[in-house]
């Protein structure tokens, strides 16, 4: 039930929330599913990336996040809780 | 013989979390997809949720105001009724106006010298300070227009065109290098987007400037579009580096401006 309210939260972020509850969202979600990291960090940048702004910083922060909530899951699991992460 | 089968199980991701990250990575292959191929079509797609989520956001600072002391709200009425009147005062010379110019020069209007474009996103929803406006390559916009905020600000630049939006970026944008001056005595100066609105600029010590001087755009025929609010010098350098706060607020946004090509 968290996982999935958790994940639609994320998903419908992207379009509705400021960056910042955006990014603590997803890495929450991140810890049930690490693809959804890099996914909606790939849909962010197809939605405001704009040339000439920078680095797609959404992207770059959708792949570190996933592989940090992947591993701190991991560790969660087997080290503090065994929850269903 | 009856066996009792046990699947293999990955130890690393479970077969859901595996089908479900799937579906998340195909949807952001679409959207990525539509994006480089259809811009507009994503952005026809996604303008219904920035638009609600702007109306949630209204809704929610009304919200908010009400919880604000009456003392407070009886002001802001007050305030609002003031101006209230002065804006009727003004519509009615106005409207008085645009009878006598009918009478004189006929219906017939010039072509507009900007497109007004509703403005879809900004930040902060956006980290990398870009609006995405509803008016595009239809309305006669073309890179490179200037976009200018309320009280003709400037704010920034188009940076790409579809047929019904665009999207463009601030001069604020991190890293985004912009002709300036300021001062009384218009000092040349490159600004520096810093983010969130904000700007920085280094000039010499011996130009004098001052907390509270206007910096102007060289590209909006020298239109005022910011403040310096703090200089940042160190004893043993020749330059100072100046924090300039933008006159328009780019968080609350709502119409542009975008000159014609």
């Amino acid at each position: 039930m968290t996982r999935s309210v958790l994940m639609v939260l994320a998903a419908v972020s992207v379009f509705l929330f400021p960056w910042p509850y955006v990014t603590a969202l997803v890495f929450l979600a991140a810890l049930y599913v690490p693809l959804i990291g890099i996914s909606l960090g790939v849909i962010y940048d197809a939605l405001y990336y704009t040339q000439g702004g920078g680095w797609p910083v959404a992207t770059l922060a959708g792949i570190v996040g996933s592989v940090a909530a992947f591993f701190l899951a991991r560790f969660i699991r087997s080290r503090i809780a065994d929850v269903s992460l | 013989m009856k066996r009792t089968y046990f699947g293999r199980r990955n130890a690393l991701i479970s077969r859901g979390t595996a089908l479900i990250g799937g579906a998340f990575a195909l949807v952001a292959l679409i959207i990525l997809v539509l994006r480089l191929a259809f811009p507009s079509a994503l952005v026809s797609v996604a303008t219904p949720l920035w638009k609600f989520s702007a109306a949630a956001g209204e809704a929610f600072h009304a919200g908010a105001a009400s919880f604000a002391s009456p003392a407070a709200l009886q002001r802001e009425l007050d305030t609002a009724r003031a101006q209230n009147d002065a804006l009727t005062n003004q519509n009615k010379t106005l409207a008085a106006q645009v009878v006598d110019l009918q009478n004189l020069l006929g219906s017939r209007t010039d072509v507009p010298p900007a497109v007004l474009a509703s403005v879809l996103t900004r930040p902060p929803e956006s980290p990398y300070d870009t609006l995405v406006i509803d008016q595009g390559s239809r309305a006669t916009i073309a890179p490179d227009a200037l976009v200018t905020g309320p009280g003709g600000v400037p704010v920034g630049k188009v940076a790409s065109v579809n047929a019904a939006s665009a999207r463009v970026l601030l001069f604020s944008a991190p890293g985004t290098a912009t002709n300036a001056w300021v001062g009384q005595h218009k000092v040349p100066i490159t600004l520096t987007g810093a983010g969130s609105g904000a700007f920085d600029a280094t000039v010499p010590k011996d130009a004098n400037i001052v907390i509270g001087d206007s910096v102007y755009v060289a590209d909006g025929g020298a239109a005022a579009m910011g403040t310096v609010v703090r200089l940042d010098s160190d004893p043993s350098s020749t330059s100072v580096t100046l924090r300039i706060q933008p006159l328009v607020n780019p968080f609350s946004l709502t119409w542009v401006l975008v000159s014609r090509s």
